[in-house]
This record gives structure tokens, sequence and C-alpha cells, in this order.
């Protein structure tokens, strides 16, 4: 059966420096999989790897049994939901405009917005609750505000994979819950979701798969076999407290990411 | 009396109307990318390369558009090996390529009249087969604007996602370069290299002031451009001045009523306010 993503024993070194070793894992069916790690871990240059902008120095990386790097067509397959601190807020944009890139860089050559882009664009928008803010301004948006615009526009490009690099980063309540709903009801329609998290609490009731990471995989499977103190502390290096209240699990003593 | 209809003037008007439109079509692309110093950099190796193709009897059009060029792909790599500090690239070329202008006009005493006209523009002498190489050219800018519109403008919104979906972010990084060539070349007759950079950044940077729509941000620059270098011709001819020198007055005068006027600018400060005065609540 095809893989949604495999890494076969990956290195990743940068000016002689090893920023990643030896990972191996392999996603085979649509799971929601939080990958955990200090910072300097290297969970953004996984995903990077993941959609094919990185080449692996040694090993494989194959996303729905296809190379990334090689193949620029898997990368349409793709939602990529970066760091929201990365964009430059001064660029005029307008909230459709952002929505609507995923959806357009999906397509091949003339990429034209039809009126049917614009409608599904617009549902997405309403299920993360920023259809009121069609026509503002992205760089008017609160951090929340346009991280959900962030990931509509990569739930426009209807992706098979959907990466997302720290959502909860500074964002409101409200805002917090529209996407823990949106990535969980994604999941649940068949959709794999590798979601980078500095504390996984958010979204740790509804994980399938932990991967904890600090320059090599310190553990990959199932929130009840990989969530143990002693891996924790081995990610973190130092004691990481985790307990369940009320059936959900908790994590305690990560810093809130800078 | 000033007769639009003859050829001389027709001509000239012509000329102005698609430089105005090409520059303000790349200006966004080359502002919002912190290119602006790119403009003067590029139109003094575009004058480089017009005034030695006039000492070697070589075409200057074709001249200035090799010598833009190579300087702006010797601007993007520089500026990729410097980490994307292109900043100190330019300034290199900037330097270089007026140094070579300099030899070059100094060479080509015989033409110095013409190396004259690459310096400061003299549209009212532009001849047939200049404006339909000005024509070809802007016509070629604006086809590769239309075309790769939203590539360019993902590219430089968020060039992290735009790689992700499988765009050769460098490619058109290269593009806007390659373009900002093409443009530069176009204004050369126009407005004349030491005028070049304002026509190119100061569209963009007027018409920020009034939106936060890209697509209307671009179609505001190109009437601010239109409206301005109309505005400039007419009054040269009228006054009997340098067309370049009226055109490029009248585009600061434009920015600085832009500044006072701007919409964007108390629109924001009242958005911070309400923005601040929900945040106070929602303590």
């Amino acid at each position: 059966m095809e893989s949604f993503i495999e890494f076969i024993d990956v290195n990743l070194e940068f000016n002689g420096k090893p920023i990643l070793s030896g990972i191996s894992f392999k996603v085979c069916k649509p799971e929601l999989v939080l990958i955990l790690g200090p910072n300097g871990a290297g969970k953004t240059t996984l995903l990077r790897l993941i959609v094919g902008m990185l080449k692996p120095s040694s090993g494989f990386v194959r996303v729905l049994g296809r190379d990334p790097h090689r193949d620029r067509s898997t990368r349409r397959l793709i939602g990529y939901v970066p760091q929201r601190e990365r964009i430059d807020p001064s660029i005029p944009m307008l909230v459709k405009d952002v929505i609507l890139m995923g959806r357009l860089l999906s397509k091949q050559l003339p990429r034209i917005v039809t009126y049917k882009d614009e409608e599904e664009a617009l549902n997405i928008a309403s299920k993360l609750g920023i259809d009121d803010l069609w026509y503002e301004s992205y760089s008017h948006l609160s951090g929340g505000e346009q991280q959900r615009v962030l990931i509509a526009r990569a739930l426009a490009s209807d992706p098979r994979i959907l990466l997302l690099d720290e959502p909860f980063s500074a964002i409101d309540a409200s805002s917090m819950k529209h996407i823990v709903d949106t990535v969980y009801e994604e999941y649940r329609r068949g959709v794999c979701m590798m979601v980078v998290l500095h504390d996984a609490t958010p979204l740790m009731e509804h994980a399938t798969k932990i991967l904890l990471l600090n320059k090599r995989l310190i553990a990959f499977g199932d929130p009840d076999t990989v969530l143990r103190e002693d891996l924790l502390k081995e990610t973190y290096m130092r004691t990481i407290h985790f307990y369940v209240r009320d059936g959900t699990r908790f994590m305690g003593g990560v810093d809130s990411h800078a | 009396m000033l007769d639009i209809l003859s050829p001389l003037l027709a001509k000239a008007l012509i000329a102005t109307i698609i430089a105005s439109i090409v520059s303000a079509s790349i200006s966004p692309h080359i502002v919002l990318r912190g290119l602006s110093a790119l403009g003067a950099a590029l139109a003094h190796a575009a004058l480089a390369g017009a005034t030695l193709s006039l000492t070697l009897g070589i075409n200057p059009t074709l001249g200035a558009l090799v010598v833009s060029v190579i300087f702006a792909v010797l601007s993007g790599y520089g500026g990729e090996r410097m980490g994307g500090r292109s900043d100190m690239v330019i300034g290199m070329i900037f330097g270089s390529s007026t140094a070579i202008a300099v030899l070059a006009v100094a060479l080509s005493s015989p033409y110095i009249s013409s190396a004259w006209r690459f310096l400061v523009g003299d549209v009212l002498g532009i001849t047939d087969y200049e404006l339909i190489e000005l024509t070809s050219l802007g016509v070629a800018t604006i086809i590769i604007l239309i075309v790769f519109h939203g590539e360019l403008k993902y590219t430089l919104f968020d060039p992290e996602s735009a790689e992700a979906y499988g765009l050769n972010v460098r490619f058109y990084r290269y593009l806007v370069l390659l373009v900002a060539s093409l443009c530069t070349v176009v204004n050369l007759r126009v407005v004349g290299s030491l005028l070049t950079e304002l026509l190119i950044a100061a569209p963009a940077v007027i018409a920020y002031e009034f939106t936060h729509s890209f697509e209307k941000l671009r179609n505001q620059a190109i009437a601010i451009a239109l409206l301005s270098s109309m505005a400039g011709f007419v009054v040269a001819i009228i006054l009997n001045l340098p067309i370049s020198g009226v055109v490029g007055v009248t585009m600061l005068l434009t920015y600085i009523a832009a500044s006072i006027l701007s919409v964007k600018r108390r629109r924001c400060g009242s958005r911070a306010h309400i923005r601040c005065v929900k945040e106070i609540f929602r303590e």
C-alpha cells in the first residue's frame, strides 16, 4: 500500500553541521501526527523535507510514493502553513487574495480565478469563521485571524497532506478553538496532518501519533506509548511533567514558544 | 499654440504614456521587494550600455538592454551569495556602472549630444524607429507582468509557501530583475537615466498610501504615473521646460500631496485605536 509519508534513514547537514540524523518513520494512513521537540530540534526542517523544499544529504523522503524534492507536482498535494512571523505584513494583500493563493497555486498554468474557486475558498473561510474578513487587509488582522487565513489558504488547495508549523503561537482562545476543530475535522475527512508544536496540549486529545524530535528521532508512535516522562526528558533535555486530567493529556514545564 | 497633433508631440506623448504604464506596472514589484535602489543602478548600467554602443557604433537600445540585463543578473546572483543582502551588490553595481558610463561618455566625444540625451532624456527627439523599439519592449514587459501576475505576487508575499506549492521562487526573482531591465531601457529615451529610478519607484510609493490590495496598488500606480507624467508633459510644453525634469517634479509633488492626504494612515490609525479599545474590553 502507498504510504503517505516515509523517511528512510534521512540525514541533513548544513555546512558540515548535522541538522537531522538518521530519521526513519512511516505514516501509512491519514493520521494526526504531533511533532514535538525543543527550539532548534529540527521540527520545521522536517516539514521542509516533507514538502520538498530541502533535499536530504543522505537517505530518502517519499511523499505519496514520490520524491517531493525532484517531483514538484507532489507539492500540489500538500498544504503548508508556515510560521506566521515569517510573512511580511507590509505587503498589501486582502484576505481573499491570500486564501485564493492556495487555490490558484495548486492549478496548472494559466492560473485564472473562477467563480467556483472563489465560492470554495469562501466556504473554507466560513468554516474557520473568517468569511466576514474576506475583503479586509491581511496586515490588519490579529495574530489568530492571520493564522486562520493561512490555514484556510492551505485547505483551499484541497490537500491530501496538511503540514502546520506552530499554528498556536501567540493566538487568542477563539482562534485556537477554530483551528483545533478544523484540524480534527480535516483529519476525519481523510487528510493526513503533521503539526509541529512546542506545547502539544491544545491538540493532545485528538492526536493519533506523536513524533518526538531533537535532531534525531527520539520516538514515533501512539500517544500512549510515546508520552512517557523518560522519552520527554530525552527530547527536551529536562524534566517535562505529563499528566491526565478528566481524560485529557497535559504537558507541563514546556516553555511557550518564542 | 500647443499642437498635440504634430507628429513630434504625438510621438513624445505616446512614448511618455508607454514609459509611465510600464514603469508603474513594475513599480509595486520593485518597491515591495525592497529593490528601489536597483532602478537607479540599472538606469546607470543602461546608460553605460547605450553610451558604449554609441562609441562602438552599434544600436544603443540593444547595448543598454544587454548591459542592464547583465547587471540585473549580477545583482540577483550577488544578492544570493550575500544571503539576500542585495543592497550591497546594488551599491557596487551603481558605482561601477556609473564609472563605465563616465568613461563611455568621455570616449564617445563625437556623440556627446546623443549621450546627453540618454542621461536626461529627450522624448521630443524620439525617432519613429526608437518609438517602435520602445513600444515593443513595453509590450513585452506588460505581457510578462500579466502572464506571471499571480506568481510574482505570491512569491513576493510569502516566498516560503510559494516554494512549498512548487513555484520556483528564484526564477521569479530573476524575472523581476529582467523586467526591471526592460523597463529601464524603455525609460532611458523618455526621462533619461537620472530620472528612471523616480519613475519606477514613485508610483507604487504614492499608491501605497491609499490601498491594502495589491491589484489596486498596481492600478492606482498606473493612474498616478499617467496623470503625473501627462500633467508634467503639458506644463513642460507650455512653459518650454525639459519634459523629464517637470515630470520628475510633478511626481515629487504628487508624493507630498499623497502623504498629506493618505487615507490609509488615517484608517490604520483608527483601526489601531479600535483594536486597542477591543483589547481593553477583552481584558
